[in-house]
């Protein structure tokens, strides 16, 4: 069995790195910066990867606390992002070993319940999603509430293994390359995960797409 | 030209859709899907399920209202001289 760093060593592995590497002219980013511009983002990783709030707050605060008591050492924020995703994943994955026996593929009693009431306002009980333009990029498509919960709540419902790939990936747009080093996995296998990820997601997607099929 | 199945097609879809194929397979794919619409019709979704999910927001909607302030009440506690 792989021996996972924990995050508060990773944490401090990556500071030392990054202290060698800056010089002393830039500033450090200031605890209120690092919490508006990142802490949405945390949790929103940890959610997507765990599926379920409370182990994304568990997770938001342990590595916000981290950063924070860390901030007087780190000069400038130009790796923030790449560091705070290695950071996250870490802590989520630790996290899921945790809480090994909780039940799996819980969702969010606020999801399900804007799921609900959308489903009660479609004559049809489905939520549409303009299937895109063949040439479409992610940029074209603008998300109504109650579609971005039809896609969350499916992300809920991919084995855990195929999750963190396919939120890596498709939500977080991480390379494989990164993917396969925060995982530890061979970058056949996160294509591999990935696939088989998007197979799943697409037949859970594709009666909503279907629906405006012309 | 080599010709595929309908389950090799599948196989192939990731690398298909990003690009990744080499121009003998990509043209065989292509013919595979000018007469097949089944598998037209999978690669139109496969393809829509990414782009849908690539423009879900990584950051929003906002943290919940209670995480949010509990998050700085325990920073703010975390900041004060031991």
């Amino acid at each position: 069995m792989k021996v996972r760093r924990s995050p508060v060593v990773l944490v401090s592995i990556v500071f030392h790195s990054r202290m060698t590497e800056l010089t002393s002219t830039e500033p450090s980013p200031t605890p209120e910066v690092v919490f508006r511009e990142y802490a949405p983002r945390i949790y929103h990783l940890a959610r997507r990867m765990l599926g379920n709030d409370s182990d994304a707050e568990d997770v938001t605060q342990e590595v916000l606390l981290q950063v924070v008591r860390k901030l007087h050492t780190f000069r400038g924020d130009s790796a923030l992002p790449t560091w705070l995703h290695r950071v996250t994943v870490n802590a989520a994955l630790a996290m899921r070993e945790k809480r090994a026996n909780r039940a799996k593929h819980e969702t969010s009693t606020s999801d399900e319940a804007a799921l609900d009431a959308a489903s009660v306002s479609d004559p049809n009980g489905l939520i549409r999603l303009n299937r895109p333009h063949p040439q479409s990029t992610p940029d074209d498509v603008v998300l109504a509430e109650e579609q971005r919960v039809v896609i969350e709540t499916a992300i809920t419902k991919l084995a855990p293994s195929f999750r963190d790939v396919f939120v890596l990936a498709d939500v977080e747009g991480l390379p494989n390359g990164e993917i396969s080093e925060m995982l530890e996995l061979s970058v056949p296998a996160v294509k591999s995960r990935l696939h088989r990820a998007r197979l799943q997601m697409r037949e859970l997607l594709a009666p909503h797409f279907e629906e405006v099929a012309a | 030209m080599t010709e595929f199945t309908c389950e090799e097609i599948i196989e192939q879809l990731l690398e298909f859709v990003e690009g990744q194929l080499d121009e003998p397979v990509l043209i065989a794919i292509q013919a595979h899907l000018g007469h097949c619409p089944h598998c037209g019709g999978v690669v139109a979704t496969y393809r829509a399920t990414v782009v849908v999910t690539r423009a879900l927001p990584r950051c929003a909607p906002p943290l919940p209202a209670g995480f949010e302030m509990k998050l700085r009440l325990l920073l703010e506690q975390d900041d004060q001289p031991k």
